[in-house]
């Protein structure tokens, strides 16, 4: 472990021995690799000493850190509680949601918990890192609904309950780039990525969307769902449980059949709008 | 740092519901060169964290004949009958506690189901019946089930499917970006300068339109159930231009915060028949509301649980904490009706609810007051006219919808409905003007200014009378906990407002140490303060001029709600000699709404 002295803030460093003791401890040490494109010689890793309390999480720690001891560590945040998936970062080696690990579970025997940016993606400054590449893969996926038909119910289309429970969860993804990370394909090259195949996944079995064949064709390329290694990183790594590797199997055991599937879906299109199709959808 | 202009027909700050909404319907309406402005990455805006519901009358489900809050509901007649847009008018005034604008919430409610289909449309995974219909759940205070919901996550499915939308129109989205200052030309809105997060650039938008939806500031509270982002900043930019602020004074704390974090824990444990207790163990809901108990709204848990810590019946080091027992519900109810509440027990606190209770307290949760609006979204000076190119939508606007109180599930519904009519008003602005030309010294001076006090915050040698940021956000946090939380009184007022009139004094003096212009969170956190110092000053001010209670109001001194004295909106705005006070009528038809005492 090379420690690098920092001038900020006057804090930084090596923390001499850490208590080498008995459970529970009562200070844990974050060790946080560091970056910083204006000054990439300055520091690759600092070390700072915070208190374990009961509920205190990874992100949490680094608030503290960031208010008390150096105000130039840098990590993205929102909600607190997992629900907005900015908070990914390395956590002991793995892509966690910093809001929602507890720090007394993270720590090691000696103490320490390792903290980095996300891995397989460029580091933009300490832990933000840069999501473009994940951005742009969901957006080319074309996540909204496709609507051909201008017919819309007066109310709701009906949408079964088991139609609803066929996309298994995939509505439930926050979009973190965790599974993107932890995928050696999206690192190995163009990859349309578990999260975009996920919600491919989700558009071709919502009885809504109007363009599954078209949808199964697109990934059906080179850069798909093909690619997928079935190394099941992402669906392992997850923090919203989501089976993300399921979904890009059922994409492809769909993809011999999408022209079967099309016609059912032009099928359904009728009942999708209850007993009275009254109103016209205006597209924009 | 580099400056440029670029122009845009309208400007939208803010991407949670009410922001996207305001685009997409400006965009539809004819206006292409729309641009959306985040300090954030658009689906990391708060509106994601809601979990509940989103309230429209449509009538989908009902409780069976005979049944009481915990009988099944089951799915009604097709034509909606079994709910109607006038009970949710009449469920909102009365949780408004006579305060919210009978016009506002006539268009909330006449509005939703139109609403509610529209995102159906566009693809949100709402619950469903049997037959395929959206499924509805009960909330506090609604007198039909009337929530839609997409599991414990709707405001997720609901921002996703806005979100998806925004990339179907190709809208610019400027993501974190941070709205610095509003330009004003003859004082009509002009633009704005916006600071670029990733790289430090600083740059102006010229628009003759500019809808601000940038969400709550309950954040400005110690302990809080809001997103790390919500410091109130559209309301901090509008106060300082000069412009008042509306019922700041009621902030809507919620009994069931996680103990030392504030995040939220949601209703339904209560609602599915949890306990409350304090450090003895005792539900001491028996003292406070002995028949509703647990089940009492929201305010009155709040306030019963402040009362018990201020009698030292509080748990934790700094005894702060309550417990919220669900171990005897068993694991069945548990494990399928709360989940989410199951899950954050155990990750944020390491607690297992089925064996152990729940450390709680109190948390800020929702912003009633802000910004004054026209139900079209157009933002109002304290005369009442129109501060023109300017609107307002979601949180931190003021319509006033919720009045003195929110109702759960309303705030989704009302920043989707206020955001839609502030997006189409922009856009008739917009097509109205035309070619927009604002002064080019304007925004070279604006500019320059702006880049100026940005400069001036930076490190210098000397280390005397500087604070920083985080230091002043802390203390700020603190005065607002202790001297205007949920509990308040003139002494506790008192020193509170002369703490922030220092805190106020000693902003200028905040230096950032952080150097960088990549994600110089220092910086952005340096102008969040102002924001959040200026908001919370117009919440004391405001909390201490209105002299009575009224739902989320709850003054010691004055406990009981004066009509005659107080039906009244208070507006407050900054001016050299002190806040400036004026009031507004409430929009209500007393004869069809008698005010009657909420009791429970
Ligand atoms: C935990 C929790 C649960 C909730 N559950 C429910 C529920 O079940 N039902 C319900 O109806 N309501 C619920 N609410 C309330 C509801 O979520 C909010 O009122 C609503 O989401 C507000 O939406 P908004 O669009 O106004 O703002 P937000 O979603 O908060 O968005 C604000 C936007 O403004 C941007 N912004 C802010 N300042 C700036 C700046 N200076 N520069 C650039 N951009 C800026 C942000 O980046 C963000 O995009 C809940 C609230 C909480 C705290
Ligand atoms: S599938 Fe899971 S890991 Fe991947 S982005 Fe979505 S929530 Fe994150
Ligand atoms: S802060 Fe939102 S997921 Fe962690």
């Amino acid at each position: 472990m090379t420690n690098v002295v920092s001038h900020r803030n006057g804090f930084c460093s090596i923390l001499g021995g850490s208590p080498v003791s008995t459970p529970p401890r009562s200070t844990a040490t974050l060790v946080v690799r560091r970056f910083d494109r204006e000054r990439p010689h300055l520091l690759e890793q600092t070390e700072h000493s915070v208190s374990i309390t009961p509920n205190k999480t990874i992100l949490s720690a680094l608030l503290e850190i960031q208010a008390e001891q150096d105000s130039t560590l840098v990590f993205r945040a929102s909600c607190r509680h997992g629900a907005c998936g900015s908070c990914t970062m390395d956590i002991n080696g793995r892509p966690r949601l910093a809001c929602s690990r507890l720090l007394r579970d993270e720590v090691n025997a000696k103490g320490n918990v390792f903290i980095g940016p996300l891995a397989g993606v460029a580091v933009v400054r300490d832990l933000i890192v840069d999501l473009s590449p994940f951005w742009k893969a969901y957006r080319e996926s074309k996540p909204w609904l496709i609507r051909y038909e201008n017919r819309a119910p007066r109310r709701e289309f009906r949408v079964r309950p088991d139609e609803l429970s066929a996309f298994e969860g995939a509505d439930a993804c926050v979009l973190c780039a965790a599974c993107w990370s932890a995928c050696p394909v999206t690192r190995a090259g163009r990859f349309d990525g578990p999260h975009a195949l996920l919600k491919t996944h989700l558009r071709v079995t919502d009885p809504r969307d109007e363009s599954p064949g078209e949808r199964l064709r697109g990934v059906a390329d080179d850069f798909g769902a093909f690619r997928c290694h079935g190394v099941l990183a992402c669906a392992s790594v997850c923090p919203k449980g989501i089976d993300v590797s399921e979904a890009v199997f059922a994409l492809r055991a769909s993809m011999t059949h999408a022209k079967a599937i099309g016609e059912e879906r032009r099928e359904r299109q009728p009942s999708l709008l209850g007993n009275a199709p009254e109103n016209t959808e205006k597209e924009p | 740092m580099i400056t440029e202009t670029l122009h845009h027909d309208i400007v939208i700050v803010g991407a949670g519901v009410a922001g996207a909404w305001a685009a997409i319907e400006a965009y539809d309406a004819g206006i292409r060169n729309v641009a959306v402005v985040s300090k954030v990455h658009p689906l990391r805006s708060h509106s994601t964290a809601a979990q509940g519901g989103i309230a429209a009358p449509i009538g989908n489900v009902r409780v069976p004949p005979g049944g009481n809050a915990q009988t099944p509901l089951v799915p009604a007649a097709t034509d909606g009958s079994a709910d109607s847009p006038e009970k949710m008018v009449l469920d909102t005034i009365k949780s408004g506690d006579w305060l919210s604008d009978q016009d506002a919430v006539e268009i909330l409610a006449f509005e939703a189901a139109d609403t509610l289909f529209a995102y159906e449309r566009m693809g949100t995974t709402f619950d469903r019946l049997p037959d395929g219909r959206i499924a509805q759940r009960r909330f506090a205070g609604h007198s039909a089930p009337r929530a839609a919901y997409a599991a414990d996550r709707t405001g997720h499915a609901l921002l996703i499917t806005l979100y998806d939308q925004l990339l179907r129109r190709g809208i610019t989205i400027y993501e974190e970006h941070y709205v610095v200052d509003l330009i004003w030309e003859d004082h009509t809105a002009a633009g704005l300068v916006v600071y670029n997060i990733a790289d430090g650039t600083l740059r102006a938008l010229a628009s003759p339109t500019v809808v601000l939806a940038t969400g709550g500031f309950a954040g400005i509270f110690a302990i809080n159930s809001n997103a790390l982002i919500n410091t109130g900043d559209g309301p901090g930019l509008v106060y300082r231009s000069g412009l008042p602020l509306m019922d700041m004074e009621f902030v809507q704390f919620h009994p069931t915060g996680l103990y030392g974090h504030g995040v939220l824990i949601s209703e339904a444990c209560r609602a599915e028949g949890g306990y409350l207790r304090n450090a003895a163990g005792e539900r001491f809901m028996v003292n406070y509301a002995p028949s509703a108990m647990e089940l009492a709204p929201r305010d009155i848990v709040s306030r019963a649980e402040q009362a018990e810590l201020d009698l030292g019946h509080g748990h934790g080091p700094d005894k702060q904490g309550l417990w919220l027992d669900l171990t005897h519900l068993g694991a069945h109810i548990i494990e399928t009706r709360l989940p989410d509440i199951a899950e954050i027990s155990r990750r944020l606190a390491g607690v297992d609810p089925l064996t152990q209770m729940v450390p709680i307290q109190p948390t800020a949760h929702y912003t009633m007051g802000g910004i004054p609006t026209d139900v079209n979204g157009q933002v109002l000076n304290e005369r009442g006219e129109p501060a023109l190119g300017l609107f307002a939508a979601g949180e931190c606007a003021c319509v006033s919808v919720h009045g003195a109180n929110r109702l759960g599930a309303n705030s989704l519904m009302e920043a989707s409905v206020f955001g839609r009519r502030a997006g189409r008003s922009a856009a008739r602005r917009a097509s109205e003007i035309g070619i927009f030309a604002p002064s080019t010294t304007l925004f070279n001076q604006t500019l320059g200014a702006a880049r100026e006090r940005i400069q001036s915050r930076f490190y210098s040698d000397s280390k005397d009378g500087h604070h920083s940021a985080f230091a002043l956000i802390a203390k700020l946090k603190n005065i607002m906990t202790t001297t205007c939380g949920i509990l308040r009184n003139e002494s506790s007022l008192a020193h509170g407002n002369a703490e922030m009139a220092a805190l106020v004094n000693a902003l200028p003096h905040i230096r950032v140490f952080d150097t960088s212009c990549i994600h110089n969170l220092e910086l952005v956190r340096t102008f969040e303060a102002e924001n959040m110092a200026l908001v919370a000053e117009a919440t004391l001010v405001s909390a201490r001029a209105r002299t009575e209670s009224r739902g989320a109001h709850s003054r010691v001194d004055y406990p009981e709600r004066s009509d005659k004295e107080w039906m009244k909106h208070l507006l407050v705005r900054r001016t050299p000699d002190g806040p400036a006070y004026t009031s507004r009528q409430v929009n209500i038809d007393l004869a069809k709404y008698p005010p009657i005492a909420r009791k429970y």
